[in-house]
């Protein structure tokens, strides 16, 4: 789903998540924060690495928020994908799970995860995080083009 | 010369023996044949003494046979000079070897009394026949009694090599054993992560979805809705409480542990950072007796055991400020940690289960009683899991004040 009619090309996150439940939170906090931010949400790997690699719009600042735990290759193998790509490794990834497990945590890093972030427990913690997320990447930081 | 000639065989004026027989043949002849066949047998037996005394080299007493051999000679020499002297008046000589007889014979009288209570010592052939059988039959006791050794030594070798292959058997079954239960325990940890992480997202859905109901829908919902709604993300709250405790539990029980020199008094002040807000919250203080020492332990271990207590001891103050107070020690059996409180301590009759799984007081059964980090019941199993992980001991007792206090002791191996 795209969202936000803009003259110039919205920044645009890409939500790699296959629980629905956790998809709803972050595009309620998109809302109920009134981010100015595509959300384009995939629940597997493959569909989600096709359009990664199909659409890359120039001048469309792009961040992936990726799930570790995803049926069939899992997110740890598409992060490695994404960062193995000429096209796609300056993309930021952020890894969005359950896991607090340290080994997850430096597999992530080491694979060339941007950032790695728990998925918080309640709604408010929830829409707050997504919130800063949006905010660190698109308002804080500067994103290749 | 001539004198000492005449002297020894006779001079002219000598008359032969012959002439005091008158000559007559029959005395002649008796008198000479009798001396001459005494002189062979007397010169024949101490060839026979001799020739036996060479043969018996190892008898005793050797000297004494010699003696008779010469005393024989001698005997049958003076029969030889008397059938001389019947034709031949050798009377000097005569006289000569009879005194060399004499000699002998006194010497062998002489000799022959002292050796009479010797000689009698050798045992005879009888009994030394009897000595013998005895001999052989002790003999042939000791043959059987050997072979009966032998046997046994046999038995006990065949025994002891039985044994060891039963050893080897039974070391190799308790590798295997060994090897399974490690496998047993990887795949509990490694089901332990797993479940918690695929048990804890439908959970994290339920709440969300809760909230979502009450934030969109809250204004058309009646009150005791709206309650149910926040009862139910509660209810999900404390179950991932409880899923990250059993995974605390299964981490404390599991391999990492490394031993190094820790400053005790670091790690409190580590466990009481991690605790700022729980503490800051109920006002819990803590309080070290004495100076807290350096130890050789796990690092973790204590970090994870102190926590618990005070997080323990926080949460059991029924509202009032907790004071908690911490003493260490190195002892010769180890290090030991005493951990009191001020609370309402903890009655003798349940001392026991409090370090059970997943066990409360019976006075706090209820959802409202499960706290933030949803440790509740479960602190305490932990703090016993690595307690004896470090093949120490904890003893629940009562602090002076009448609140808990806990008696630790670690020997980490």
């Amino acid at each position: 789903m795209l969202e936000g009619i803009h003259e110039l090309p919205a920044d645009s996150l890409v939500l790699i998540e296959d629980s629905d439940a956790d998809a709803r939170v972050v595009v309620r906090a998109i809302e109920k924060n009134n981010l100015d931010v595509a959300l384009t949400h995939f629940g597997d790997v493959e569909r989600a690495s096709e359009f990664l690699n199909a659409h890359k719009e120039p001048d469309t600042r792009r961040i992936v928020l990726l799930d570790l735990n995803l049926p069939g290759s899992g997110g740890l193998d598409l992060l490695k994908r994404i960062k193995s790509s000429e096209t796609l490794k300056h993309t930021p990834v952020v890894v969005w799970t359950t896991s607090d497990q340290p080994s997850d945590v430096s597999d992530a890093y080491a694979n060339g995860a941007n950032g790695f972030i728990v998925k918080p427990m309640g709604l408010s913690d929830a829409t707050q995080c997504i919130a800063d997320i949006c905010h660190y990447w698109f308002e804080r930081s500067v994103l290749p083009k | 010369m001539q004198s000492v000639i005449d002297y020894l065989f006779g001079s002219a004026a000598s008359m032969p023996h012959g002439v005091c027989l008158l000559w007559q043949t029959d005395l002649l002849a008796l008198h000479a044949i009798s001396d001459v066949l005494s002189f062979v047998s007397y010169a024949s037996i101490p060839m026979a003494l001799l020739v036996f005394v060479r043969r018996r080299p190892e008898l005793e007493h050797r000297w004494a046979i010699t003696l008779f051999a010469a005393f024989i000679l001698f005997c049958g020499l003076s029969h030889l000079m008397a059938a001389f002297t019947v034709w031949f008046p050798f009377y000097g000589l005569q006289g000569l070897v009879k005194a060399a007889t004499a000699a002998i014979s006194v010497l062998t009288a002489f000799a022959i009394w002292p050796l009479v209570p010797k000689l009698l010592l050798i045992p005879s052939p009888a009994a030394l026949q009897k000595v013998n059988a005895e001999l052989g039959s002790v003999n042939s006791n000791l043959k059987t009694e050997i072979a009966e050794h032998r046997e046994t030594l046999r038995e006990l070798n065949e025994m002891r090599r039985e044994l060891e292959l039963r050893v080897e058997e039974r070391t190799r079954a308790l590798g295997v054993a060994n090897r399974e239960l490690e496998r047993m325990n990887v795949d509990l940890s490694t089901f332990v992560h797993v479940a918690s992480h695929d048990l804890k997202e439908p959970l994290r859905g339920i709440r969300h979805y809760a909230e979502i109901i009450a934030d969109d829908h809250g204004e058309q919902l009646p009150q005791s809705a709206k309650d149910d709604l926040s009862s139910i993300a509660r209810l999900a709250d404390r179950m991932v409480g409880l899923i990250n405790s059993l995974r605390e539990y299964t981490r404390a029980g599991e391999a990492e542990a490394l031993i190094e020199d820790v400053d005790i008094n670091d790690v409190l002040h580590a466990a009481m950072d991690n605790l700022r807000s729980l503490l800051s919250e109920t006002g819990t203080t803590v309080e070290v007796v004495g100076t807290l020492p350096r130890a050789r332990c796990v690092r973790a271990h204590v970090l994870t055991v102190l926590q618990n207590l005070i997080s323990n001891a926080a949460h059991h103050s029924k509202g009032r400020a907790a004071k908690v107070t911490v003493e260490a020690h190195i002892t010769v059996d180890g290090v030991t940690l005493k951990v009191a409180d001020n609370g309402p301590g903890i009655p003798e009759n349940i001392r026991d289960d409090v370090f059970k799984l997943f066990r409360r007081a019976a006075n706090e059964q209820g959802e409202d009683s499960s706290n933030k980090e949803g440790l509740a019941g479960m602190g305490l199993a932990i703090v016993k899991r690595i307690v004896e992980r470090n093949n120490g001991s904890v003893k629940l007792g009562s602090s002076p004040d009448g609140g808990a206090q806990f008696d630790l002791l670690m020997r980490p191996a």
